[in-house]
């Protein structure tokens, strides 16, 4: 799985990385930060779910 | 297969509940089939950036798509776009749409609501409402070259506007019948913070007033005020609030007053459900039952009921959330805070407009919001749990 968020649409909510806090972090802005975009198998169901909560539909995942 | 005979579960409304409901109902391994109808053309987009890169032109109309067209093919649904559930027939278990009719075993309503206009301004090309996609490239065009506006509300949509048209250089006049701008869930905390950005960028405010009557020129809108003074500007946007889309509803025996009501499930009645703006769940914590319109309630009630159905097991009810950005500020709102209870600052100043408060009553915080600090608003959204 190959994970993309797209900065112009993150309001820095914060779910994704409340969620899957391996994969998913803020920058000050509180902005989206990757810090994998191929997570291992153990954590596709928590990208998954990141992506599914996250209020503003920035994270989207390729199988 | 899947046997064309077994009715299967219908989701009416192709928007973010509807669709979060459908992608949680695959995920929690319901393998009936699932048939979603919505009554747009396009297929299921975002509403926040309407108002937010759209309006102010940084966004197309592509980039509000929720999901690709090939994230549908992976769910395995079947889409019917571009047609509208018009009866809801409860004792046969059937729906009557403009171009069929359909049996479910289960059902979800999931149509959302409409924005409220203002009585006979309907047909007023100078007047604009917000809604949809097309409300708002509408609006984006309306908006060229021109140099007044009234804004009809100062809700959290109506500010987000007005901070559109300060962006085009657009002198904005704002109405509303309250006495002070309101941000949902915020307890009235912020009316003045708001209010202030307004004048600093030179909106006319006009609170507490009527409208009267409303007349389109050739040139513009002229608003009539129960105070006796008039407004007016080349183009009206109206953003007074929405209501709830029940009217296919009207002779099903729900009880659809102010949304469709649900237990804490989501269940309105056996083998029917309602999820997002069109719902009103009842929430066991506060004993309150509320229509919650914002994104997150939309998706967590679309998770929770994809879950009961396909697992019988029940969501833990959770705290409302929404965001706005208003004059370049970044604002985040869990739960909500109490009118009669100061701020507690957890982060940062007021007075350097960045900042986390929350309202705590007996101990127990109602409410968190977040003002130009959203790493610091998520760190405390652990407030809300204790
Ligand atoms: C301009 C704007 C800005 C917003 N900004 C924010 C924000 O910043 N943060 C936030 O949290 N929330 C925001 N919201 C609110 C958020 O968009 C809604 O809470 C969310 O869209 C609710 O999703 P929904 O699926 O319940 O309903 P809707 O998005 O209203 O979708 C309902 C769908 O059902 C369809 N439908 C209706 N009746 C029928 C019928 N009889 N048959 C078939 N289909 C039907 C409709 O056409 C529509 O497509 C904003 C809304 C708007 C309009
Ligand atoms: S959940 Fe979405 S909006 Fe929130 S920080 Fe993560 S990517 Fe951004």
């Amino acid at each position: 799985m190959k994970i993309r968020v797209d900065r112009d649409a993150c309001i820095g909510a914060g779910q994704c990385a409340l969620v899957a806090g391996s994969i998913f972090d803020q920058d000050d802005d509180g902005l989206v930060v990757l810090l994998t975009d191929t997570p291992s198998d153990e954590y596709v169901a928590f990208a998954r779910k990141a992506a599914t909560l996250c209020p503003a539909k920035a994270i989207a995942l390729e199988e | 297969m899947m046997s064309v005979e077994e009715p299967g579960l219908l989701i009416v409304g192709a928007s973010l509940a509807g669709l979060t409901c459908a992608q949680s109902l695959r995920a929690e391994g319901y393998t009936k089939k699932i048939t979603l109808i919505g009554a747009e053309k396009h297929l299921p987009y975002n509403r926040p950036p309407l108002s937010k890169q759209v309006l102010s032109g940084k966004w197309n109309a592509a980039q509000t798509n929720i999901d690709s067209a090939e994230k549908f093919t992976e769910l395995e649904l079947d889409f019917l776009i571009d047609d509208e559930a018009i009866e809801l027939n409860v004792g046969l278990q059937e729906i009557t749409t403009k171009k069929h009719t359909l049996k479910y075993e289960e059902l979800i309503i999931a149509t959302g609501a409409s924005v409220r206009r203002l009585p006979g301004t309907e047909s007023m090309n100078r007047v604009h409402v917000l809604r949809t996609i097309d409300d708002a490239l509408g609006l984006r065009e309306a908006l060229v070259g021109i140099k007044s506006a009234v804004v009809v509300g100062a809700g959290v949509l109506g500010s987000e506007v007005i901070s559109a048209l300060s962006e085009y250089g657009i002198h904005a006049t704002v109405i509303d019948r309250m006495d002070a701008p309101q941000l949902p869930l915020t307890g009235g905390h912020f009316a003045s913070r708001v209010n202030k950005f307004f004048l600093e960028h030179g909106v006319v405010t006009k609170y507490g007033v009527e409208i009267v009557s409303v007349s389109e020129k050739e040139s513009g809108i002229t608003i009539d005020l129960s105070d006796g003074s008039k407004v007016s500007g080349e183009v009206a946007v109206v953003a007074i609030g929405c209501i709830p889309n029940v009217d296919w509803l009207a002779n099903s025996g729900l009880d659809i007053s102010n949304g469709v009501l649900c237990d804490s499930n989501g269940l309105a009645a056996p083998h029917i459900y309602a999820v997002g703006d069109v719902a009103r769940w009842h929430n066991p914590v506060t004993g309150k039952s509320l229509r919650l319109e914002n994104q997150t309630s939309a998706i967590e009630q679309g998770l929770a009921v994809g879950k009961f159905i396909a697992t019988g097991q029940s969501s833990a009810p959770t705290h409302p959330f929404f965001w706005s950005e208003i004059f370049g500020n970044k604002i985040l709102m869990l739960g909500s805070l109490d009118a009669q209870i100061p701020l507690t600052i957890v982060h940062g100043s007021p007075s350097d407009n960045r900042f986390v408060a929350a309202t705590i009553r007996e101990g127990i915080t109602t409410g968190i919001v977040g003002w130009n600090m959203p790493r610091e608003f998520r760190q405390s959204r652990s407030m809300m749990e204790a």
